[in-house]
């Protein structure tokens, strides 16, 4: 039993996928569903290249302040990203609207486009089956 | 300005706390972590915020992270398990005395051998599982031989000195035996301020083995029992641990 909750912590622990461990996502990109946090990395990432401070403010604008990010989450996600294949840095280096400092940009990889595509496809298909049922936001406030 | 100089010394405290993170870890990702963290500091001050909770909730936070990667790390190479095995096998000796009826009588105590407790189990269980996990933790920032090596000796040292402690006292006298603890705090204090980086960790176990000494000649001017041959084994092992930390400080300079 300790065994297994120590596997099953090391998934957790190294997944960008709930249950999927970032060797076995850089094999065979398993089609969802995405951590929240990596999911908001790629959408920020999706329009441009960025570098971590610029991925922080654009997950913070486009979750409306709802998803904030600290440095560890932001560059451990960064991390296993980096190892699964879905992004990598780019060549870029100065941001002329902040300063002069070199800073690392990342940017999106086919793999990482395709695993985004994937992951929207499927929140549009559970968006559909919901509407289908009717369920609206008020669906459940009755509390049945 | 004021709020550069403060940003300044956040930034060059976030920097110390940075190098906690797993090896590769920190070559990555160090230095963009650090001029992130600065770019939200400024952000703070250009609107007239505080620091000092965007501060000590940004250390929370990385800490938070520095542990899960260095878990991760840990675990990924599956080095941990070995040390589960070590650990059962370790606590598999007492258990099979008890089961058998093995081991020598002690008449003071009233007990026909072993005669191990839950407690017992547990202490001695975590302290081994604990020493091998933070011998594989040095070792993820070792790049030499020497600097496992000297990781191993110095986490045996410990994990030797806590188990004779607990198990019947280096001392006769029982709170002299806390000094030993001292001794402890010495190597680990100073080992965690070095984060195991060579040339650190030498000093660290050198000032170990100063204060392993001082309680030697304690013990043996207060006549508080016949510990000097156990004191002079430890000193030593703490100066050979210094000693090899030392030779992968030169050996990791030159190879720099």
């Amino acid at each position: 039993v300790g065994v297994d909750v120590l596997c099953r912590f090391t998934f957790d622990l190294t997944s960008i996928r709930p249950g999927y461990s970032v060797t076995r996502m850089a094999k065979s990109p398993a089609p969802a569903p995405l951590t929240p946090a990596v999911l908001h990395i790629l959408l920020a990432l999706s329009t441009e290249e960025r570098h971590g401070y610029g991925i922080m403010k654009q997950v913070e604008r486009e979750s409306q302040a709802k998803v904030k990010m600290g440095p560890g989450t932001l560059y451990g996600s960064l991390g296993r990203m980096m190892s699964a294949g879905l992004i990598r840095e780019s060549d870029r280096k100065v941001d002329p609207a902040m300063d002069d400092e070199r800073r690392i940009y990342y940017q999106l990889t086919a793999l990482g486009r395709k695993a985004l595509t994937a992951e929207l496809d499927r929140y549009r298909e559970v968006v559909a089956v919901a509407a289908e049922k009717k369920l609206t936001r008020n669906a459940f406030a009755d509390g049945v | 300005m004021a709020s550069d100089r403060a940003i300044g010394r956040y930034r060059r405290w976030y920097g110390r706390l940075l190098r906690l993170y797993p090896r590769p870890f920190r070559e990555r990702f160090a230095e963009p972590m650090a001029q992130t963290f600065t770019d939200l500091a400024r952000e703070r001050t250009d609107t007239n915020r505080g620091l000092l909770g965007f501060a000590l909730g940004t250390f929370a936070e990385t800490a938070a992270h520095i542990l899960r990667e260095n878990m991760t790390q840990l675990m990924q190479t599956k080095n941990y398990f070995r040390w589960v095995l070590v650990t059962g096998a370790v606590l598999a000796v007492p258990a099979l005395a008890m089961a058998l009826d093995l081991g020598i009588p002690d008449p003071s105590s009233g007990t026909a051998g072993v005669n191990w407790g839950p407690m017992d189990f547990a202490i001695i269980g975590v302290l081994v599982l604990g020493s091998g996990l933070l011998y594989e933790y040095a070792s993820t920032r070792a790049g030499t031989i020497a600097h496992k090596a000297a990781a191993g000796i110095a986490v045996a040292a410990g994990l030797l000195l806590i188990w004779v402690n607990l198990a019947v006292g280096m001392m006769d006298v029982e709170p002299g035996n806390l000094m030993y603890v001292l001794v402890l705090v010495v190597a680990i204090v100073g080992a965690a301020i070095g984060r195991f980086e060579p040339r650190e960790a030498s000093s660290a176990m050198f000032a170990t083995a100063g204060a392993h000494s001082a309680v030697a000649v304690i013990a043996l001017v207060a006549g508080l029992g016949p510990t000097l041959p156990a004191d002079a084994f430890f000193v030593a092992a703490w100066v050979a641990s210094g000693l090899l930390f030392r030779q992968a400080s030169v050996a990791s300079a030159s190879a720099a």
